[in-house]
């Protein structure tokens, strides 16, 4: 319960303030002591892999939910961190956000926040449908913050595509329900699911599967559902983009995650190899693809959360939580800091067109550096985290018996390096930079800070991991499978 | 053919509403056609919640009545006038066509024998209004329209969820009714200023954003 208490206050705030200028900076101290709480009292429960989960009134706390509190608080607050000077920048651009728009923005971003911890920590399907479709009408007022016609297309788009692949995922859910009335009292509850196998496996149970991966994946933008979430992603405000992708399609995944646990629980996990598996590949093949023909800067990263999606979705698909937890988390690292790069550039120089922003680290080196550091990041180059990731993947891909997957997989992630790396080339070097100007050190403090976190989270913790020890980080991932 | 007779005669209403609003281009009448079968829906779970004895079942239903047969077409019929949007003409075939199209599709699965059925016996009315809302959807332009196809795919989720020996708990019912609400609230604001961005509220010419 302690964990709402900060958004909220948030939310009071956004409703009593009369002038909006301010609300930026409560909000990032509120969201820095949020942290600093969720973290505290997370941690030990992500720590304790087998432990018990506590649950209280439909929602619980064990390993993957502590997890992805912590993850989803961090991504947020990092987003909110970097808004301060997100909103000062806007304020003195062509648009200046008036105190309406604030306030409206800071009222939705804690429910918003609510609704995702509702995602993770929800011990009952229903619930986390729910939380999921809120954590949907939430955020669309969120992406339609610019007012153009683009910003509306992409609300429209996410609003309508999200809703009706999720009321799949309630199709789904029920027909659950009704297979679990089968063998006793009904219930939706995950974890008595999963304990007490009494899901009658057959067609019914895998068509209320089919449904849930429909929806869920959905809303994860897995190919070929994935078509709002470029849209969606690249017209939001930055530090709205980096919500989104750090700490929503996140959530999606726990909730693809959990339905494959209880699947997985009913003798089924045949079944969610077969289907999951090459969903989750087809959809890093195809996001490579995209990636190569992009021209928008910040449609380039909404395509590389796509293909991360991907990755994660194998390995959910595999039941590995070790790699699934590290790929979202160094992920959500590293997408963040891109997104909030990205809108830094777009505020410095107007435009989001790559053929238009070239040479920029001739013209902005700290922005340019930052940059070109955050994209091998995200690429997976090894002495990032996701590296580490990716290669416990394909090593369990390949000691699965899953061989001919690890090599479509390892063909796309080498695809979308080049893809990453020829895009990212182009706007950093190419010739046609504008006279070289500073950049403030504020409005980069926090993707500095996440790129670094990355390449830390690589060079600490991939010795730890290749060689299964009793750090606590291999702790967690245990736990999570 | 058996199990069209054995069907609830509430819920076979409801499908064959759903089964006629294909057709139909006047938005006017698609929103009484929908006002009807959720409804018909409505009383479904009311008869139901008094059949076994279940009050909250009854709460559930009247709920649905009000809110969602009333208030919603109420709204959209609301926001579809102040747009000046009468009617649908829909894209890539035209309705009448595509709702004889359906009519003998669901005649052809209802007249197979049950053993080779290729969907469960308990969902096939859920399933084929499910399909019908979808098939709505894809074939409309104004934005309206696809609010209305996405509310009568809920409504085939209803009747299963609703069918079930033991209904949904009643949280999660609750949850999902105002999820729903929620979420017409904002596709109609979201209506009106597409109206007001583009002068125009038709979905398929909305394709700026690419590739």
């Amino acid at each position: 319960m302690s964990l709402l208490a900060a958004p909220l206050v948030i939310l009071l705030l956004a409703a009593i303030a009369r002038r909006g200028a301010w609300l930026p900076r409560a909000a990032a101290v509120l969201m820095a002591a949020q942290s600093i709480l969720v973290v505290a009292r997370c941690a030990p429960y992500a720590a304790i892999p087998d432990g018990a989960p506590v649950i209280f009134a439909g929602f619980r706390l064990d390993a993957t939910s502590a997890f992805f509190l912590i993850l989803t608080t961090l991504a947020v607050t990092a987003a909110l961190l970097h808004a301060v000077c997100f909103f000062d920048a806007e304020a003195e651009g062509a648009h200046p956000p008036s105190d309406k728009d604030l306030r409206a923005t800071y009222a939705f971003i804690p429910l918003f926040l609510l609704s995702m911890y509702g995602v993770v920590a929800a011990d009952d399907l229903g619930y986390m449908w729910i939380s999921m479709e809120a954590s949907t009408l939430l955020s669309a007022p969120l992406v339609y913050y610019y007012r153009s016609g683009t910003a509306l297309e992409a609300t429209w788009k996410y609003l309508i595509v999200c809703s009706v692949g999720i009321a799949f995922a309630f199709f789904g859910t029920a027909i659950l329900y009704g297979v679990s009335q089968q063998g006793g009292e009904g219930t939706l509850s995950i974890a008595a699911l999963a304990a007490r196998p009494h899901l009658v496996s057959g067609p019914l149970l895998r068509l209320a599967f089919v449904f849930m991966l429909l929806g869920y994946g959905t809303k994860a933008g897995l190919f070929p559902l994935h078509s709002w979430l470029p849209d969606a992603h690249s017209e939001a405000p930055a530090p709205i983009s980096a919500m989104l992708s750090g700490a929503l399609l996140n959530c999606a995944l726990v909730a693809l995650w959990r339905i494959c646990g209880v699947m997985t629980a009913a003798g089924e996990h045949a079944f969610v190899e077969a289907t999951l598996l090459p969903m989750g590949l087809a959809t890093v093949v195809a996001a490579s693809l995209f990636l190569l023909r992009q021209q928008d800067f910040k449609r380039l990263w909404a395509y590389s959360s796509v293909e991360n999606v991907g990755v994660m979705a194998v390995a959910i698909a595999l039941g590995t939580g070790s790699a699934f937890s590290q790929q979202a988390l160094n992920h959500s690292a590293a997408k963040v800091a891109l997104f909030l790069l990205a809108g830094n550039v777009l505020q410095a120089t107007g435009t989001k067109r790559m053929s238009d922003l070239r040479g920029l680290l001739a013209s902005r080196p700290a922005l340019g550096m930052l940059i070109f550091l955050a994209m091998l990041a995200v690429a997976g180059t090894p002495p990032f985290g996701s590296f580490a990731a990716e290669w416990t993947l394909l090593r369990v891909a390949v000691s699965g018996g899953h061989a001919i997957s690890a090599g479509v997989l390892l063909a796309a992630l080498a695809v979308a390096f080049i893809a990453l790396a020829l895009q990212t080339g182009a706007v950093l070097f190419g010739q046609g930079a504008g006279p070289a100007e500073s950049t403030a050190a504020r409005s980069v403090a926090v993707p500095a800070v996440l790129v670094l976190a990355a390449l830390l989270l690589g060079v600490m913790v991939v010795p730890a991991c290749l060689q299964v020890g009793a750090a606590p980080l291999v702790g967690l991932a245990a736990g999570l499978r | 053919l058996n199990d069209l007779l054995a069907l609830e005669p509430l819920v076979l209403g409801a499908v064959l509403l759903a089964l006629s609003t294909i057709g139909l281009t006047a938005l006017r009448s698609c929103l009484l056609s929908y006002a009807v079968q959720t409804g018909l829906l409505g009383a479904l779970a009311i008869r139901l919640g008094v059949l076994r004895g279940e009050s909250m079942l009854v709460w559930v239903g009247a709920a649905v009545i009000v809110l969602k047969a009333l208030g919603v077409p109420l709204y959209l019929s609301v926001v579809a006038r102040r747009i000046g949007c009468r009617s649908d003409d829909g894209l890539v075939i035209a309705p009448p066509l595509l709702m004889f199209g359906t009519v003998a599709a669901v005649a052809l699965l209802v007249l197979t024998p049950s053993t080779t059925r290729l969907i469960p016996r308990p969902l096939w009315p859920s399933m084929v209004m499910v399909v019908i809302g979808m098939l709505f959807m894809m074939t409309r332009r104004m934005a309206v329209s696809q609010i209305l196809g996405f509310l009568m795919l809920e409504n085939g989720i209803f009747v299963y969820g609703v069918g079930q020996p033991h209904a949904m708990p009643i949280i999660v019912e609750l949850g999902v009714l105002v999820d729903v609400l929620a979420g017409t609230m904002l596709s109609g604001l979201l209506v009106f200023r597409i109206s007001d961005t583009f002068e125009h509220a038709d979905i398929a010419r909305l394709k700026e954003l690419q590739g």
